[in-house]
């Protein structure tokens, strides 16, 4: 008994973690440009598409998959941002959630004509690796994930304290105005950002494409899930949301041992609308909206 | 008064395919005028509207399905509940100082919330749902069955009621408490406007309304499923028709399905018609992109202003939009 | 009636109906048709269902084409997307009819189906629902519909039947079972109908524990843990495709062997998706399921017409049903000697045909429009493919049991 809820926490932990990847992309954007991407999973299912193309035709291992859907998104991401999203940096959250709809659907409409409505699963043998501890089992793709995640938190926080580009980007976030009048250039500085969080997000998902099989009408559930994690911990906080995702994936893991493990979805709701009434800001939320 | 006689005459020689095509439009657009009533007026933004369209579907259903009693009696109970259930979050919310778009996605997470506890929740058919009996063919008012056109003239005269109501509320004292609550909270305060019970007012009379059009689609669906009467995707489509209409205004919510409902029919039948599912997908998402990038108050706004230029009065995004400057 | 269409609508049709005709060898060689007709498929092509709404579409598309060789109809198919939602069924019903569809095939999900039903009421036109597996389907008075696909009570029966006479064929049977069952519209009425039938049938074998998951659960491992903590040496599951991948790898991560692994009236093992996501580990599952029969005498040339036309996907049971809604519909027609719509209508309620492609008995409509004489299948993954290991008569494998362990492979 002690063994199996060792391996529950063990594995509500690292999903966790796997949660707080998915979600940190959506909370870098968040903080700074201060939109809420509602078309973050159809970025994820990107990468996931990234993820089980590059295993396919070349046998590429996952992290370096996930390193090139990061590029791709990147590029994807400054693009999007630089024609179209930057148009509707100042506009009420209403309207931005329309165009946002509308990016998923065009994504998603792209996704389901190219590859398909079929499940897509990752030919890596990851997806079946785990390695064993005195009876503790420990799943080989979500620790590399959980391992990415942490690292990649830890190198966002460095850039964003020590680097000159991240100085401006604090400073965007910041006072968006001041950040004008002393001569950063904003625009450009918003490009980024949001590149950077699109990065983010096809990063994650070609790292967890041993675990999900990419299908197009993920995204949804993809955005819902990352809304919930860094809502719980913090939009606009790094450590918000790992945070989020580390009591998201906890709490769903016990839940499902202890009641019925349909209702563990609904249980993460609730405790989304718990934090939001009692600390609505999160857990490490942004200091100011 | 014009396009709704001419609407309903209309009814009388419209072939069943706009006929079924046209009641989806009106009860899409009945609901979304208590969505655009809760964010153009009341200022406070819903993601999560499934939610109180949900209750009113399953109210209808469980009182018709399970215990024989007329529609009427569902519309009303599920209102009843609708409303309070929004008060009560409204209340929560803005007792805690929930604002803006953490409202916003508050109202998902309870419908999410919402769909997952109804889908194991066995009285109401859980996941299997609940199927109302084929339509014996004549109509009846008293229990609201009848075929095709009958329900057009029940959603026809739902969003004519609708849009006399808004209409109405704009008009009245209530709507210029609400537009300045709307515009600039903390100085209708200063002013003496009890902002917390207004917000409150507004988010329930709002549910009760999506509340009502949620028990009239549940009839002419004939079958309710949590997933699909709670999920995501009829809080997305409930808002989309008054935002490409235009916001808060009385005809908005109306025009706005009137163009985007038929025209995401007509990309639907083109990708299947040449065989590329998906390409439906791709052209709604592009056209509304283009709706908020050309037409940024919707398209009702726009008609009139090109009329009524010199009255033109400023527009409720240029309105939030200096809310938020100031507020920053 | 059944000419009465424009020149738009032609365009349309043979555009949409020709999806692949270009690639496709035709197998049959076509006969002048004798009668056309002017069939409508409502599918859920996009949206969440579109993967087994685009594989109906496929099932449509090669069934149209070997109606015309058959029973020398021509038929014209329309197709209309539900984009997965209900509401959308009875607006696509309507579209098709006003375009002079006088029978109608669909819908897949029950909201749809029941949304497009009232429209077909309402018009008096006939409607062969090729799968929707809800009882209500044929339960609430509609006239208008004839259901190929049996009920989920009627599935999950024949199930346990047949799963009886394996455990008690084989030594060393399964003691408990801990059944892990999916959330949704089917999983649940699955699960509800196994609880109800297990005893009828008396299988023997003990339930340890009901474990059901969430449609949206993105991670299975704690939902495997409790069924392999209750104990169980074998696992029910009644499962989509992407969970069925996903219980197997927790299997095979946990180090979990049941004995034995079935999914009554779920996809997996039947799904291409299945084997190209597990390779080896794809091996032994059972599932049952209405399939096709592989030893018709058509079956060989009805696949190879397929793949002729989709060399990138399986005929599976979605694809299956549908073509056979087909071959119903053209019986029909061919018996009416009508292209219209009461005359099919009263056609098909006289039915009573072998089935061309599915495995069941012959083809019989009751007075609410149910297929009385439906039969299930059960497969077996075997090599990277799923073959029939019962009904007998059909089958072109023989059970492998117990199941290999997983990390022996």
């Amino acid at each position: 008994m002690a063994l199996l809820w060792a391996n529950v926490v063990i594995s509500g932990v690292l999903i966790g973690l796997v949660y707080g990847l998915i979600a940190l992309g959506l909370t870098i954007i968040f903080g700074v440009i201060r939109v809420v991407n509602f078309a973050h999973g159809a970025m994820v299912v990107f990468g996931l598409y990234v993820g089980y193309c590059t295993g396919l035709w070349w046998g590429m291992p996952t992290i370096l998959a996930a390193l090139l859907a990061g590029v791709l998104m990147f590029g994807v991401g400054y693009c999007l941002e630089s024609a179209v999203v930057t148009r509707f940096v100042t506009r009420p959250h209403h309207v931005q959630f329309i165009l946002f709809i509308g990016i998923s659907l065009l994504f998603t409409g792209i996704q389901l004509i190219w590859f398909g409505p079929d499940p897509r699963p990752s030919v890596s043998q990851l997806s079946f690796e785990t390695i064993s501890l005195r009876g503790i089992r420990i799943d080989l793709a979500r620790l590399q994930a959980a391992c990415a995640t942490t690292v990649l938190i830890l190198a966002l926080a460095a850039f964003l304290k020590y680097s000159l580009f991240g100085r401006y980007i604090r400073a965007a976030a910041d006072n968006r105005l001041g950040g004008l009048i002393v001569g950063i250039p904003i625009p450009k500085i918003y490009a980024i950002t949001f590149g950077i969080g699109t990065a983010c997000a096809g990063f994650a998902g070609a790292l967890i494409s041993p675990l999900f099989d990419a299908q197009p009408y993920l995204a949804v559930d993809f955005t819902l899930l990352a809304f919930v994690t860094v809502i719980v911990g913090g939009l606009g906080s790094f450590v918000g949301a790992l945070i989020g995702g580390l009591t998201i994936g906890v709490t769903e893991a016990v839940a499902a041992l202890l009641f019925a493990p349909s209702m563990k979805t609904a249980l993460s709701y609730a405790l989304l609308i718990v934090v939001l009434i009692l600390r609505p800001k999160g857990f490490f939320g942004a200091k100011e909206v | 008064m014009v396009l709704f006689a001419a609407l309903a005459l209309l009814g009388a020689v419209f072939n069943s395919y706009l006929i079924s095509l046209l009641t989806i439009v009106f009860l899409f657009a009945f609901i979304g005028q208590s969505w655009s009533l809760m964010l153009g007026l009341g200022g406070q933004l819903s993601i999560g509207h499934a939610l109180f369209v949900g209750i009113g579907a399953y109210s209808v259903a469980v009182l018709d399905i399970k215990y024989g009693l007329s529609p009427w009696l569902g519309l009303l109970v599920g209102s009843a509940i609708a409303g309070a259930v929004g008060a009560a979050l409204a209340w929560l919310s803005f007792r805690f100082e929930v604002r803006g778009i953490y409202f916003g996605l508050l109202t998902i997470a309870a419908a999410e919330f919402a769909r997952v506890m109804f889908s194991g929740w066995e009285f109401v058919g859980g996941m299997q749902g609940l199927f109302f009996p084929a339509q014996s063919g004549e109509s009846s008012l008293l229990m609201l069955r009848g075929g095709a056109r009958f329900y057009y003239f029940v959603a026809l005269g739902a969003v004519a009621i609708g849009v006399g109501v808004t209409a109405l509320i704009r008009k009245s004292f209530l709507g210029y408490v609400w537009r300045a609550m709307r515009d600039d909270e903390d100085a209708s305060r200063a002013l003496g406007v009890r902002t917390f019970l207004h917000k409150v007012l507004v988010v329930s009379i709002s549910g009760a309304w999506a509340a009502v059009g949620g028990g009239l689609l549940a009839l002419v669906q004939g079958s309710i499923f949590p997933d699909s009467i709670m999920g995501m995707g009829i809080s997305i489509d409930v808002l989309i028709g008054p935002i490409v209409g235009g916001l808060g205004t009385a005809f908005g919510p109306l025009i706005g399905a009137l163009i985007i409902i038929p025209l995401d029919h007509l990309m639907s039948a083109f990708s299947d018609s040449i065989g590329i599912p998906g390409l439906n997908n791709v052209a709604y998402g592009i056209v509304l992109i283009a709706v908020v990038w050309f037409l940024p108050d919707g398209v009702w706004p726009a008609l009139i202003g090109r009329f009524r230029s010199q009255k033109r009065l400023p527009s409720i995004r240029s309105q939030i939009v200096q809310t938020q400057e100031v507020r920053q | 009636m059944g000419d009465t269409f424009n020149k738009d609508l032609t365009r349309r049709t043979v555009l949409g109906g020709g999806v692949g005709l270009a690639a496709g060898l035709m197998p049959w060689h076509a006969r002048a048709a004798s009668r056309t007709v002017k069939v409508g498929s409502i599918m859920p092509s996009s949206g969440v269902l579109a993967f087994p709404g685009q594989a109906c579409v496929r099932g449509i598309n090669v069934g149209a084409r070997f109606a015309k060789e058959r029973f020398g109809v021509e038929m014209e198919i329309v197709h209309a997307d539900t984009q997965s939602k209900p509401e959308n069924g009875r607006i696509a019903a309507d579209n098709l009819i006003r375009q002079g569809c006088t029978v109608l095939i669909g819908a897949w999900d029950s909201g749809a189906t029941i949304s497009a039903l009232q429209a077909a009421e309402a018009a008096k036109v006939p409607m062969v629902v090729h799968i929707a597996s809800a009882t209500q389907v044929t339960s609430q008075g509609f006239t208008q519909v004839f259901r190929f696909y049996p009920t989920s009570l009627t599935i999950v029966r024949q199930s346990l039947l047949e799963l009886k006479s394996i455990l008690s064929s084989v030594d060393n049977p399964p003691k408990t079972a801990a059944v892990l069952h999916l959330n949704n519209t089917m999983g649940q009425s699955t699960a509800a109908s196994i609880d109800q039938a297990w005893k009828e049938v008396d299988v023997p074998l003990k339930i340890a524990e009901y474990v059901p998951y969430d449609e949206k659960a993105r991670d299975l491992s704690v939902e495997v843990a409790k069924a392999k903590a209750s104990g169980a040496d074998a696992l029910v599951s009644v499962t989509r495709v992407n969970d069925a991948i996903m219980i197997t790898r927790e299997c095979i991560k946990q180090g979990w062997n049941p004995k034995l692994i079935f999914s009554p009236n779920s996809n997996g093992v039947q799904d291409k998706a299945y084997y190209n996501a597990l390779g080896k580990y794809g091996d032994g599952a059972i599932l049952s399921t209405v399939w096709y029969n592989p030893k018709a005498p058509d079956t060989a040339a009805i696949i190879k017409s397929f793949e002729a036309s989709y060399p990138n996907e399986w005929l599976d049971a979605n694809s299956g049903c549908a073509f056979e809604a087909v071959q119903i519909v053209a019986d029909a027609v061919v018996r009416a000697n009508s292209s219209v719509s009461a005359d099919i209508h009263a056609a098909l309620k006289k039915t009573d045909m072998d089935p061309i492609l599915m495995y069941c008995g012959k083809i019989k409509f009751d007075g609410s429009g149910q297929n009385i004489n439906s039969a299930v299948t059960m497969l077996q993954g075997q090599g990277g493919s799923p073959k029939v290991i019962s009904p007998r008569a059909i089958a072109d494998a023989s059970l492998q049991y117990p199941l290999k362990p997983f990390e022996a492979r």
